[in-house]
């Protein structure tokens, strides 16, 4: 299997050097580049069109999350990945409405990051309860929640549901006879519909539409 | 007045998360260039009290963040972080909620008393009890009602003293003009009951 490509933005250097070696230190993956902040990732990143970006979210200058608003059209083969301290953070809602695929928690064991960028890679993602209750909310101001109008699929929907009320995946695969994978993958289409009804927003209020 | 708090403790809590970030990460760095045994239980105490500290620091923006303020918000909060824990320290649990939910609002401090009683009894429950299973109840009628119970050793009613974080969440009940009850026969119990 060809090595996953990857560019890291962060800017605190202890955590930037500690994903470099990781990544480096890895045939699973080849590293492309590694910016301090949003500024050089803008430039950077289109030109090196890596499969994944592991982006920080609070950047000196550009945030993570304006970044992403800036490069994700030209790079039509890379999934964001943010990067963050809190997972309840308004911002993490924010990123992955502007485009991201999904998160990883900075006080994820060393260990564990490999695995992650693997599982985001094959179409997984993780989700708390918190964010999917943020974009049950989202979905529903849009009206692409309801019966007649919905973006999701039945099983998204019930998923999403049961994420909102604190339900664990292992739950949730049992409650709908899912695996915990399927689960995932769940997930990380309902990341890329978040972003389709953003859009579709944005486009409507362009054009006046309600 | 509202909004200057909660920019204060944005700003606070983006800080605060950002130094002790970096406190984990510079501990790895120090672990990975030493082969001293000796300083791997320390560097592992380092690692897993910052990351707690992200943890309760991510607790308190939950609880002052008005955007989380209706009684369902605040269930469904609880259930997430039960569920884990008791995943996590290999517990049983059984957590019911109503069917359906009053559309009540519920105040930042409530808020946060209510989720550190959830919070102190579960850590009881894995640190003293001895239990296998641990069974919660959510009740939101004109009370809202918490009750947690283990199967594990309990306790004597006469000879128990209200250690164990128990006088903090009677505290807690108190400020809440509510009432905080336990009992140790059959494992342990504990009944929290406020006005919404």
């Amino acid at each position: 299997m060809a090595a996953i490509t990857v560019s890291i933005v962060e800017d605190l250097q202890e955590v930037r050097e500690s994903l470099e070696n990781l990544i480096m230190g890895s045939d699973e993956f080849l590293l492309l580049s590694s910016c301090a902040n949003a500024e050089t990732a803008r430039l950077q990143i289109p030109k090196d069109q890596p499969q994944v970006v592991i982006m920080d979210i609070n950047l000196p200058g550009m945030s993570g999350i304006e970044c992403i608003r800036k490069i994700r059209d030209d790079c039509p083969g890379t999934q964001f990945l943010m990067y963050t301290i809190f997972e309840d953070d308004e911002k993490v809602f924010e990123a992955l409405e502007a485009g991201a695929n999904g998160y990883l928690l900075k006080k994820t064991p060393r260990e564990k990051i490999p695995e992650a960028l693997i599982e985001m890679q094959n179409g997984g993602a993780p989700m708390s309860t918190h964010i999917a209750r943020k974009v049950i909310k989202s979905f529903q101001q849009r009206n692409h929640f309801n019966e007649s109008n919905s973006l999701l699929s039945q099983k998204e929907k019930e998923v999403l549901e049961l994420l909102a009320k604190g339900f664990l995946y292992k739950e949730i695969g049992d409650q709908l006879h899912i695996s915990i994978n399927t689960v995932k993958q769940h997930i990380h289409r309902l990341y890329e519909k978040l972003h389709v009804s953003n859009r579709t927003e944005a486009i409507n209020k362009l054009y006046g539409r309600k | 007045m509202e909004n200057e708090r909660t920019r204060i403790a944005t700003d606070m809590h983006d800080d605060l998360g950002a130094g002790l970030t970096r406190i984990k990460f510079i501990t790895e760095n120090i672990s990975d260039k030493t082969n001293d045994e000796n300083l791997k239980p320390d560097m592992d105490k380092l690692k897993s009290s910052s990351n707690e500290l992200v943890e309760k620091m991510g607790e308190i923006i939950w609880a002052m963040n008005e955007k989380n303020n209706t009684l369902e918000d605040l269930v469904f909060y609880l259930r997430s972080y039960a569920v884990d824990y008791c995943n996590e320290n290999k517990l049983n649990c059984d957590f019911t909620v109503p069917a359906s939910i009053p559309e009540t609002l519920v105040s930042g401090q409530v808020r946060r008393n209510i989720f550190l009683v959830l919070k102190e009894s579960l850590h009881n429950t894995v640190k003293h009890a001895g239990a296998s299973k641990v069974s919660i109840t959510i009740l939101a009628g004109k009370q809202f009602v918490l009750k947690v119970t283990d199967n594990g050793t309990g306790f004597e009613p006469k000879g128990y003293q209200l250690g164990n974080g128990l006088l903090n969440m009677e505290h807690r009940a108190r400020a809440m003009n509510g009432t905080f009850s336990v009992s140790g026969i059959d494992g342990t119990g504990v009944r929290l009951e406020i006005p919404l």
